[in-house]
């Protein structure tokens, strides 16, 4: 256990304690914009993990990218993008899921 | 940093314009921002008011290791900016020369001026900077190592846009009051 973390996790590891502290001092939404740009950063490093990224979270980090600082002045269409990502994503988690355990 | 004739004398650029043109920028390309032009910020950010002297510390990033540890650690920095500008204050000596609310609204607000006056220069330098408030002073000050005293105000991020930047957010307008408030100011 002594040997050096792998500085990726330490990074994402850092980043999330530190949203954990914002969000005690912010608004509700930015709790829920800093999970979504939480979920970028581990899809931006995926791929150096050696875990498999497909198109659909390809997708969903470009869609992340176009529409997140919605949050800032668009809650309404903020929340409309967020609902239409989690349904394709779980349609997706859904899909992949049966298709394991048929 | 650069004398102020070298930096007032090559490049103008009209006052209203480059408050139009001025928007946050969170995508940048790879170039690193020159010493050169981040000293240009810096000269700015001196330029803009300040009630006291010695009150106003910037902290220049420009080394990346530095920039990523605040990108980890500061959840609102979130563009790929190579160089950032952490403008501080002392709060010891804005509490002995302006008191307490030296220190609880004044060194604020000049911190702001002076963020303001790098985001006006960056127009004229052709940067992009992003104002960046959306972090804890314990994370900024572990990482930059300011001594207990020394609280970070706001960060900069400072990086070359990239040549077609997503579209700015849309400019929010301030509600303007004749004379006293509630009555709408009408612009002649």
């Amino acid at each position: 256990m002594n040997e050096r973390a792998d500085p990726r996790l330490l990074e994402f590891v850092v980043y999330l304690v530190s949203c954990a502290r914002l969000s005690l001092e912010e608004p509700e939404i930015y709790g829920s914009f800093r999970l979504v740009e939480g979920a970028a950063r581990i899809l931006d490093i995926a791929g150096e993990l050696g875990l498999a990224v497909d198109n659909v979270l390809c997708s969903a980090r470009e869609s992340i990218e176009r529409e997140k600082l919605r949050m800032i002045d668009d809650h309404e269409g903020y929340r409309a993008w967020l609902d239409e990502l989690l349904r394709d994503l779980v349609t997706e988690a859904s899909r992949q899921n049966l298709a394991d355990t048929a | 940093m650069a004398t102020e004739n070298e930096l007032t004398a090559p490049r103008s650029l009209d006052a209203f314009e480059a408050m139009r043109r001025r928007r946050m920028h969170r995508v940048f390309t790879d170039d690193p921002v020159d010493r050169e032009e981040l000293d240009r910020l810096v000269y700015a950010a001196g330029r803009a008011q300040a009630v006291r002297s010695d009150i106003r510390h910037l902290v220049v990033v420009d080394d990346i290791r530095v920039v990523r540890t605040i990108r980890q650690s500061c959840p609102g920095f979130i563009s790929n900016a190579p160089a950032l500008i952490a403008i501080c204050s002392d709060l010891e000596r804005a509490e002995a020369l302006v008191g307490h609310r030296g220190v609880v609204v004044v060194a604020r607000l000049d911190a702001g001026a002076a963020a303001g006056y790098i985001a006006l220069a960056a127009v004229s330098l052709s940067l992009g900077v992003c104002t960046v408030t959306s972090w804890t002073e314990v994370a900024v000050q572990a990482v930059l190592g300011l001594p207990p005293h020394i609280r970070p105000e706001v960060l900069v991020a400072v990086g070359h846009p990239v040549p077609n930047p997503p579209r700015a957010m849309r400019r929010f307008e301030p509600i303007v009051h004749e004379n006293r408030f509630a009555r709408a100011w009408v612009a002649p």
